[in-house]
């Protein structure tokens, strides 16, 4: 009897909090239907949309904010492109390009007449406070989704906001609302099921500042603004790094780094040992799991290495090699197209690293547009053992090459023979 | 007039009718002789384009010989020059006279016409690989071997024997074809089985770019470059198969030095032609752009290298000065942007 009772309790409790939520969504979104904009790439020669993506007026009338992906087409080749919004009752307009953030994937657009009532800033509330996320999914009419708050990502470079609710395409840059009304956060990125990513709104108020100080006028080169971005990120990012203490890991008889700060992480890649099996393999990969977006053939920021410790009884050491040769192919994704990038230009000799010798090889190559980038990628090999082998990989998309250097020259002096 | 008689005609004429390998001969003693296809004919030449009384040569008083075309289908030449139906005379000097009969050559010539030098057969050097059969016997061996221990070596679990043994079938097999075709091809010319060599010809050709390309390997990671390889290759599938013809075919079959090099180009031209092809399919590829780094990926148990071993320091103030940035036009092109 008490069982039921408490049943019953809970069910009526559970009912009023939906009803609760539903008020407040409902009176969230009549709020902001003026303040909520899709935002539309459209193709100069054809008049039709290419991208969407959705925006919202922030401090001023006529300042959008949307996610910089939305608008990358444009800010790659703006003879080809234009920018134009669509509010909620159905009114287009041309959009102009302010300033972009690449690191935060956060651009701001200016309309030439007032369109509606901006929204402010607001502080993100509580872990496990409801959040209300606004936008247009896959172009099918605007939306507002609730979800939850889980926080700041505190061991992601991005410091993204994970939200526990539903977002779709088309709802890129949309604002995500806090309980007030106020934008706690830019809807970014879904990983699905009600995994989300928000984009922090301090950030947009960085960018918003930075905006107000050259009095609301266009960038006069969006290319220098990334590159500028890009390569200061780049090296205070690997010198945060350089100064971090280093995890040691044991690969083989190496002590090798592992963890160099909190932003990346290693996973085991050893291999079960086969049947037939004559070589053991341990192994470990790090990343910093970092895509910056910049268009759709091209993402940089990565941080990777991975280490493969080989090794054998059963074989003659020609065969052994013969085996260890064809692994000595990182297999990590350097692919990219020769608009972007120039080729690999590669340097090979032999190293002591730490009383073993290596045959390392790193290779450059260097952003067309963003000059200052490069692409790092370095591998070694242990040759002076006749039945054992390392293998060490390590590669940077879209670093500052002097920095990337320092990062390898620490991480072979760490490097330790274990006897 | 005797004297003179013998200073022009010092020799016996004789007609030579060229059939591969081993020609054909008849002594002339009784003017005029008649060539025909029929068998009331002085020389009887069995060949489908000779008319049944193709060609009769007569001896004039003075010496010259009268050459008269007899046959009304395929027609006859001297000297490259058809025969009308007047008959020609001429003078038999040293040289040769060449006459054509439908399609058949043939030749009249003098006896004491001097002839070439004797070929002898020249087991020495190089050729020794062909000549002796138990060279042959080895090389098959040896190429046997190369193979089983190229695939011991590629393959990475635990195998039976057996498993060796299947792989190496394929590699026996077409060992055995190719001689028997070498052979079977110099036994129609020369009449003569010549297995030995051709099987020493076979395991050469399986042999050689094994060898070469395990050469290349090495010497990419000798000199820690990626060229090596890449020149040897081209030896190995360019010039091997010609180099091995070329000496098999003038040990062999006694060929002069450029008639031999014409057959090793004619018979390798298949298979150079499909090694043109296959190149021009990998540049083709090599020049899409695909972002991977090419650099001497070579590893080598023996660890034979010219390159100094250097220390962390050295390697990286080497890498920070030889890897400069790489011009790009990346301010022109945003300059256009703008």
């Amino acid at each position: 009897m008490l069982r039921r009772v408490l049943f019953l309790f809970l069910v009526c409790h559970l009912f009023s909090a939906l009803v609760r939520a539903e008020t407040l969504s409902t009176s969230l979104y009549a709020e902001a239907e003026q303040s909520i904009y899709q935002v539309q790439v459209v193709n100069r020669k054809t008049s039709n949309k290419t991208t969407i993506g959705s925006g919202f007026l922030v401090e001023r009338e006529d300042i959008l904010a949307t996610n910089y992906h939305v608008v990358s087409d444009y800010v790659s080749d703006p003879g080809s492109y234009r920018l134009e919004y669509l509010s909620t009752s159905g009114e287009t307009g041309e959009l102009e390009l302010l300033s972009v953030d690449v690191l935060h994937d956060l651009a701001v657009l200016r309309s030439a007449q007032p369109l509606g009532r901006p929204l402010k800033i607001g502080k993100l509330p509580e872990k496990g406070a409801g959040l209300y996320s606004l936008g247009n999914p896959l172009d099918l009419g605007f939306s507002i989704v609730s979800g939850t708050n889980n926080g700041i990502l505190s061991n992601s470079e991005e410091n993204n906001i994970l939200f526990s609710g539903s977002l779709n395409p088309g709802m890129s840059g949309g604002p995500t609302l806090n309980e007030a009304g106020r934008v706690v956060g830019i809807n970014v990125a879904t990983a699905g099921d009600d995994v989300s990513f928000l984009v922090s709104a301090q950030y947009l108020d960085i960018l918003l500042e930075r905006i107000k100080l050259r009095s609301y006028r266009a960038s006069d080169d969006f290319h220098s603004d990334i590159t500028n971005q890009l390569s200061t990120r780049s090296i205070e990012t690997l010198k945060r790094l350089l100064q971090n203490e280093w995890e040691g890991i044991v690969i083989g008889r190496f002590i090798v780094p592992a963890e160099m700060g909190a932003t990346v992480s290693c996973w085991d890649g050893s291999e079960e040992p086969e049947e037939r099996g004559l070589v053991e393999v341990s192994a470990a990969s790090c990343s910093n799991e970092l895509k910056i977006y910049l268009n759709k053939k091209l993402s940089v920021g990565s941080v990777q290495y991975q280490y493969a410790w080989y090794e054998t009884e059963k074989m003659i050491p020609p065969r052994f090699y013969r085996n260890y040769e064809l692994n000595n192919n990182s297999g990590l994704r350097v692919r990219s197209d020769s608009q972007s990038v120039t080729p690999f230009a590669c340097k090979t000799r032999f190293v002591d690293v730490s009383s073993k010798e290596f045959k390392m090889t790193v290779c450059r190559r260097d952003y067309r547009r963003y000059k200052g980038l490069s692409d790092v990628l370095v591998t070694g090999a242990m040759v002076d053992e006749p039945k054992r082998g390392m293998l060490f990989d390590l590669y940077l998309s879209g670093s500052d090459f002097s920095s990337a250097i320092s990062l390898l020259e620490r991480m072979l002096r760490s490097f330790k023979w274990n006897k | 007039m005797e004297q003179i008689d013998q200073t022009e005609h010092p020799a016996e004429l004789i007609l030579e009718i060229q059939t591969r390998s081993l020609n054909q001969y008849h002594r002339l003693h009784n003017f005029p002789v008649r060539i025909g296809r029929a068998l009331d004919n002085d020389i009887i030449l069995s060949d489908a384009t000779v008319s049944s009384h193709h060609l009769e040569i007569d001896l004039a008083d003075d010496g010259q010989l009268v050459i008269r075309n007899l046959s009304t289908e395929n027609g006859s030449k001297v000297n490259r020059q058809t025969l009308t139906d007047e008959p020609l005379t001429v003078k038999l000097q040293e040289q040769p006279l060449n006459l054509l009969l439908g399609t058949r050559r043939a030749r009249v010539l003098r006896s004491d016409m001097a002839i070439e030098k004797t070929s002898v057969r020249n087991c020495t050097g190089v050729y020794l690989l062909f000549c002796k059969p138990l060279w042959s016997v080895a090389l098959m061996f040896i190429t046997l071997f190369v193979f089983l221990f190229e695939k011991y070596l590629e393959t990475v679990y635990a195998k039976e024997a057996s498993y060796y043994l299947s792989d190496l079938m394929p590699y026996l097999l077409a060992m055995i074809v190719l001689t028997l075709i070498v052979a079977g091809i110099s036994r129609l010319s020369i009449r003569r089985w010549e297995i030995g060599s051709a099987l020493s010809f076979a395991a050469l050709l399986m042999l050689g770019p094994q060898v070469l390309g395990e050469i290349g390997h090495k010497l990419n990671y000798l000199l820690t470059a990626t060229w090596p390889l890449d020149w040897v290759s081209l030896v190995g599938d360019f010039l091997w198969m010609p180099a091995l013809l070329y000496l098999y075919v003038r040990l062999v079959h006694h060929s002069q030095a450029l008639p031999a090099i014409g057959i090793a180009l004619l018979f390798s031209a298949p298979m150079l032609l499909y090694q043109a092809s296959d190149y021009a399919d990998q540049m083709a590829i090599a020049d899409e752009f695909t972002g991977e780094a090419q650099f001497s990926r070579e590893l080598s148990s023996l660890n034979m290298h010219l390159a100094p071993t250097l220390s962390v320091d050295e390697f990286i103030s080497y890498v920070r000065t030889e890897l400069k940035p790489v011009q790009t036009d990346a301010q022109s092109q945003g300059a256009e942007q703008e």
